[in-house]
């Protein structure tokens, strides 16, 4: 496969312990990248805020450091780029949506905190579909981001900013958000790594929520090894989210180059169904063979009730979604109508004017699901599939089976326009990726080649907070798949 | 599991959002779609199967101690309009008596 132009962590650190380069010029350089990439036409559209002047301060200690042989933390000098939807203080916090047009939190969330800790250069906030909501990034109310591969086409979505930035180069990390497959799909459709932790293994605190039983924060990298360095500043309890599970956080760097051999890689039968893109199938199948080639043991295995995943997904997300969203009322804080004459005309003229088409097709459809006499038909439904899609994964591991590997999308990345008239179509990008939040279990997608000049990814599901194998299975792989380079 | 204009009307009462005419013929349309490609969900015998709870593992509890995060800026930079400590808004009077019609109609 081949790589983002950014050079990897490693690489990044290794330059600047040895005085190669500065952390002021790997700053300078990164903002000019992304400037660059917004004004070729047409613009690449990941960014929606940088940061110019607020990171001056933290450059120079951090040069200082370096010059003095200072000890420093992992990601020390790392350009980094935040979806927005994550709080900042020094810059806007938007979540790709008018209603937040502008937006300042009074508080930065529990991974940014993380990151700064660790040297990390938050150099700006990427766009989103609004709230998080969309598989394609053109539901921001700003604009959609263009995929860095072909720019008439979607980069996925709904961190579809994060994913364009690594693979554009512009940054080597990036955090998206993953309630559907929100980080995975997008990294999938741009030809990076996109993870997804276990739900509970990293704060949410500060991030701002659509789905609480299934949000998760996740990083997008060129490889498997930052995605796992990054994970590992981020990942922790946090005595600001009770979610956030007070287990040990397992060496993530630990595995690394342990290969495969002797682990049960489960390949499931639903998620290759006889309309799956053969091309993608194909892909998928040689990964597999590679896996087996690698000591390996594949074994076929069933996860029957993958077929009520999105169904089950969007009556659980919407409703939870049109709670959280409840919030935006033009009261505290937001873009309020200026014309309203009474308090419930302020709540439904702010709310109709700010929300774009998604978030309230998604409000209406979670209201009704959540309303007097239908929550039983719908919420309640959801929840009863849920627990049996969280009982197939539960059966697949107790089988034996180490970690689970499947496509992450059923296609690569679509045109733009091509899906914004046809939610259900939309809604079913995310076929592969949802179960794994319905479940909580952790996974990454990987690439795994390229079809017409455009990346595919597969992804491994693992256990419940057993991320030390799944990273251990992608990175075998991504090493196997790196010695045959098939460039497009 | 059929979705009309009438119960897309009573529903955008109830998510307090304000749409327009071209809005709730679209949102039925996209409602009646979505809805019916759920319907494969019927499938599954509401019985026996008890529902997910999001949170299984068990929620740690901590000390019944306030242990705020202070805020970097103070709320009233975020208001639309404020004086006096207060967050301030149009008739509130007028919002009860609406309140009630929607709820007696929901």
């Amino acid at each position: 496969m081949m790589r983002p132009a950014s050079p990897t962590v490693a690489e990044l650190r290794d330059d600047l312990r040895s005085g190669r380069v500065s952390v002021e010029a790997v700053l300078r350089g990164t903002l000019s990248s992304i400037a660059a990439s917004d004004s070729e036409r047409p613009a690449l559209g990941a960014f929606l805020s940088v940061a110019v002047a607020e990171l001056d301060d933290q450059v120079e200690a951090l040069d200082r450091a370096f010059a003095a042989g200072d000890e420093v933390g992992p990601l020390a000098g790392v350009p980094l780029a935040l979806k927005d939807n994550i709080c900042t203080l020094d810059l806007p916090t938007t979540c790709g949506s008018k209603l937040l047009e502008g937006y300042r939190s009074p508080y930065e969330a529990a991974v940014v905190r993380r990151l700064r800790a660790a040297g990390a250069l938050v150099v700006g906030k990427t766009n989103l579909d609004e709230f998080a909501m969309g598989s394609s990034t053109e539901n921001s109310g700003f604009g959609p981001t263009r995929n860095p591969w072909d720019r008439e086409r979607v980069p996925g979505g709904s961190s579809g900013g994060s994913a364009a930035a690594v693979a554009a180069g512009l940054v080597p990390l990036a955090l998206g958000s993953d309630t559907g497959g929100s980080v995975r799909q997008p990294g999938s459709f741009c030809g990076v790594v996109g993870l997804k932790p276990s739900y509970g293994r990293v704060s949410r605190y500060g991030l701002v929520a659509f789905a609480s039983s299934l949000d998760q924060i996740g990083p997008l990298a060129g490889t498997v090894t930052d995605a796992a360095t990054l994970l590992s500043v981020i990942a922790g309890p946090d005595r600001f989210d009770s979610t956030a599970e007070d287990v040990p956080v397992p060496d993530l760097s630990g595995p690394a180059g342990a290969g495969v051999e002797g682990l049960v890689v489960g390949v499931p039968r639903e998620y290759f169904p006889d309309d799956l893109d053969p091309r993608i199938a194909g892909l998928c199948r040689e990964a597999i063979e590679r896996l087996e080639a690698l000591g390996a043991e594949v074994r076929e295995i069933t996860l029957p009730h993958t077929r009520y995943a999105i169904a089950a997904y969007y009556l659980v997300a919407n409703a939870e979604a049109s709670s959280n969203l409840a919030r935006y009322d033009g009261v505290r804080y937001g873009e309020r109508a200026s014309d309203a004459e009474s308090t419930l005309a302020v709540y439904r003229r702010t709310r109709g004017a700010g929300f774009g088409r998604e978030v309230k097709r998604r409000i209406m459809l979670g209201t009704y699901g959540l309303s007097a006499g239908y929550y039983d038909e719908y919420y309640g439904r959801g929840q009863r599939a849920r627990r049996l899609i969280v009982e197939d994964f539960e059966r697949a591991f107790a089988s034996g089976i180490d970690v689970i590997f499947a496509p992450t999308s059923p296609t690569v990345a679509f045109r733009l326009g091509e899906r914004v008239d046809d939610p259900v179509q939309m809604y079913l990008s995310d076929v592969f990726t949802v179960p794994a939040n319905l479940a909580g279990t952790p996974a990454v997608s990987i690439p795994v080649g390229w079809i017409d000049g455009l990346p595919a990814g597969g992804q491994f599901i693992a256990r419940h907070f057993d991320e030390p194998t799944m990273l251990r299975a992608a990175q075998a792989l991504e090493r196997a798949l790196a010695d045959e380079a098939s460039e497009p | 599991m059929t979705i009309d204009r009438t119960t897309i009307e009573k529903v955008m009462k109830l998510a307090r959002l304000e749409l327009d005419d071209t809005e709730i013929e679209r949102l039925t349309r996209d409602c009646q779609a979505i809805l019916g490609y759920f319907e494969v969900i019927r499938e599954l015998d509401r019985g026996g199967v008890p529902p997910a709870g999001a949170l299984e593992r068990a929620a740690p509890l901590r000390e019944d101690l306030a242990d705020a995060d202070p805020l970097e800026r103070p709320v009233e930079a975020m208001a639309p309009e404020w004086r006096d400590g207060y967050f301030l808004l149009p008739r509130l009077a007028a919002m009860d008596a609406e309140v009630e019609e929607d709820d007696a109609a929901g």
